[in-house]
């Protein structure tokens, strides 16, 4: 049901059988700094700010308390337009549709967890270190123990995904940006609910700390 | 019972590698001035010997240090802004490199690096009013430093290396300057200490044994170095005098000869004429004042010889000769004692795979 295949920064994705490749999480600080580096125009002051609300935490101190903090969150949609053209050719990677999220989100939850076997190959694989050809053996490798470590927290696929417990995700919807996802109520006391609860009217001046984004690649 | 046997080369330097990174992001634009400075003056400082890269904070880019001073304003506005972020730079930086980052404000992602052997090995040289490091403990922050400072941080001279583990034998090494030592009954260790001179430390070896590494002792402590893969040069076979020939060829039939120096006749397998000069001298005037282990072999109507790199020679997959003097020593490796056991002297001439044997 779904294959491994992995960005320019070294991340994986799942691809869906005759269908998209989904980030695996949500994009890192890890991602976005090296995207910073690579394009210039956003600063250091730009990057402090964006993470006052959810401070950085190194991939290395990964725990149950504090993985949010390893995620890229609290930036606006055009920030992260931003990243995935800078990811791929013209238009090779978006942020999700609101209905790609959901299919997502359906092609985990129906995973017998964790006995599902296919799950079960996948995360297996997921915590392989990868070969050296690979060109971003640094990142890779990276992911790899972020893998390990939210694995050793979650061993179920829409958690160990973050499509639970994890933020609110930019979506497109319509010409807009809307927001699909739960997050931890630990992380941000909420009552939304991942597949139903379409986050509207978020303010693009202060975006709130539980807004972040993951990538699709169709 | 065989012995694990390698091929290693030590890599060992009396000057780390320098990285130099320059921080020419938004926070450390108002102090561009003292950074580009600071960085002239320590390119100016590197010593000679040492292999040294610039980089800039968030680009893989490795810049030659010395046109640093032509370009610094180019290169400082092709990277302005860029970030502060050591994931770019940190591929390219090895294990022993002496990394100065100069500059001002956080370094966002240091806490990803700081188990990485060079972290240890970073100088921050903060700039203005903002530590680089931050609240993570690694590496040295020095505020304001000057080149010298810095230099004093990264100058870290060689003392003494010493090269061991469990059941070490050399039996190959390729530079002269190490000495075999035997340490106890059953241990040898390959030394060496620092001289006034300039000295190569870095040196391939064959050998016995497991666990092996080099330990260096540097002004600042001790540091050990494992050993990467290597590769044995092979003998270098020069033709034997004629008269050499003379000898070698009474030798190993066990007849007295005339020696070439005295031109009194010699036992067989005497190498060294005590009739000339106060130590005596080798009847081989081919090696000339060279000592150590040589190995003779015949080939159709030659004879050719070759010096030995290093004093111990590989006699079989758990032995070898270890020269003591003038004399060969064979050892064997004792499984059930677990160490080296010295035999009888060998005699001159031994015979080793079609080449004889001579400790001068």
């Amino acid at each position: 049901m779904w294959n491994l295949i992995y960005d320019k920064t070294g991340f994986p994705l799942m691809q869906l059988k005759n269908g998209p490749a989904f980030g695996v999480w949500p994009v890192t600080k890890i991602q976005f700094e090296r995207f910073i580096s690579e394009t210039k125009g956003y600063g250091d002051k730009w990057y402090e700010d964006a993470c006052v609300s959810n401070p950085r935490v190194s991939y290395r101190n990964l725990d149950v308390n504090n993985y949010e903090g390893l995620f890229m969150s609290g930036i606006k949609p055009d920030d992260a337009l931003k990243y995935v053209d800078w990811l791929g050719k013209k238009k090779e990677y978006d942020i999700p549709t609101v209905e790609e999220w959901r299919t997502f989100y359906h092609s985990l939850n129906g995973s017998n967890i964790p006995a599902d076997k296919e799950w079960q190959h996948f995360s297996a694989l997921l915590l392989q270190e990868k070969p050296q050809e690979l060109i971003q053996i640094e990142l890779t490798l990276t992911a790899t123990i972020i893998a390990n470590n939210i694995s050793a927290i979650y061993n179920d696929a829409l958690k160990f995904t973050l499509m639970k417990d994890g933020f609110v995700e930019w979506v497109h919807y319509k010409r807009e940006f809307v927001g699909l996802g739960a997050p931890r109520s630990e992380y941000y006391s909420n009552t939304f609910r991942s597949l139903n609860t379409m986050v509207e009217g978020i303010r693009l001046d202060s975006v709130p700390k539980f807004m972040a984004f993951r990538v699709i690649k169709r | 019972m065989s012995l694990k046997e390698r091929m290693g080369h030590f890599d060992i330097r009396e000057t780390a590698d320098v990285a130099l990174i320059v921080d020419a992001s938004e926070t450390a634009g108002n102090y561009r001035k003292e950074i580009v400075q600071l960085t002239n003056q320590l390119i100016d400082s590197l010593p000679p010997g040492c292999a040294h890269d610039l980089f800039f904070l968030g680009c893989s880019t490795a810049y030659e240090t010395y046109k640093f001073s032509q370009n610094s304003g180019l290169w400082w506005e092709t990277h302005k802004n860029r970030g502060s972020f050591f994931a770019p730079v940190a591929k390219n930086l090895h294990d022993n490199d002496r990394i100065v980052v100069i500059g001002n404000g956080p370094v966002y992602d240091l806490e990803d690096w700081t188990e990485k052997p060079f972290a240890e090995n970073i100088i921050f040289a903060k700039m203005g009013d903002s530590s680089l490091r931050g609240p993570i403990e690694t590496g040295e922050e020095m505020g304001n430093p000057n080149a010298q400072d810095i230099m004093n941080k990264i100058n870290n001279p060689i003392i003494s290396v010493t090269i061991k583990g469990e059941n070490f034998l050399p039996y190959y090494w390729d530079n002269a300057i190490y000495h075999l030592v035997k340490t106890t009954d059953s241990n040898f260790e390959l030394t060496v200490k620092s001289t006034e001179k300039q000295q190569i430390y870095g040196i391939t070896i064959g050998f016995f044994g497991e666990k092996v590494i080099a330990e260096v002792q540097r002004e600042s402590g001790i540091n050990k170095v494992t050993f990467s893969a290597g590769t044995m040069l092979p003998p270098r076979w020069d033709d034997l005098d004629d008269i050499g020939k003379e000898v070698f060829k009474n030798a190993i039939v066990q007849q007295n000869y005339l020696c070439p120096r005295c031109k009194q006749e010699h036992a067989a397998h005497q190498l060294i004429c005590s009739n000339e000069g106060i130590w005596g001298r080798c009847v081989y005037s081919s090696f000339g004042i060279n000592r150590g282990i040589f190995m003779l072999k015949e080939e159709s109507q030659r004879v050719l010889y070759s010096r030995h790199f290093g004093t111990a020679i590989r006699l079989s997959g758990n032995s070898a000769a270890v020269l003591d003097g003038r004399k060969l020593i064979p050892y064997h490796f004792d499984s059930d004692e677990n160490k080296w056991l010295a035999g009888e002297a060998m005699s001159p001439y031994y015979c080793l795979d079609n080449k004889y044997l001579l400790a001068i």
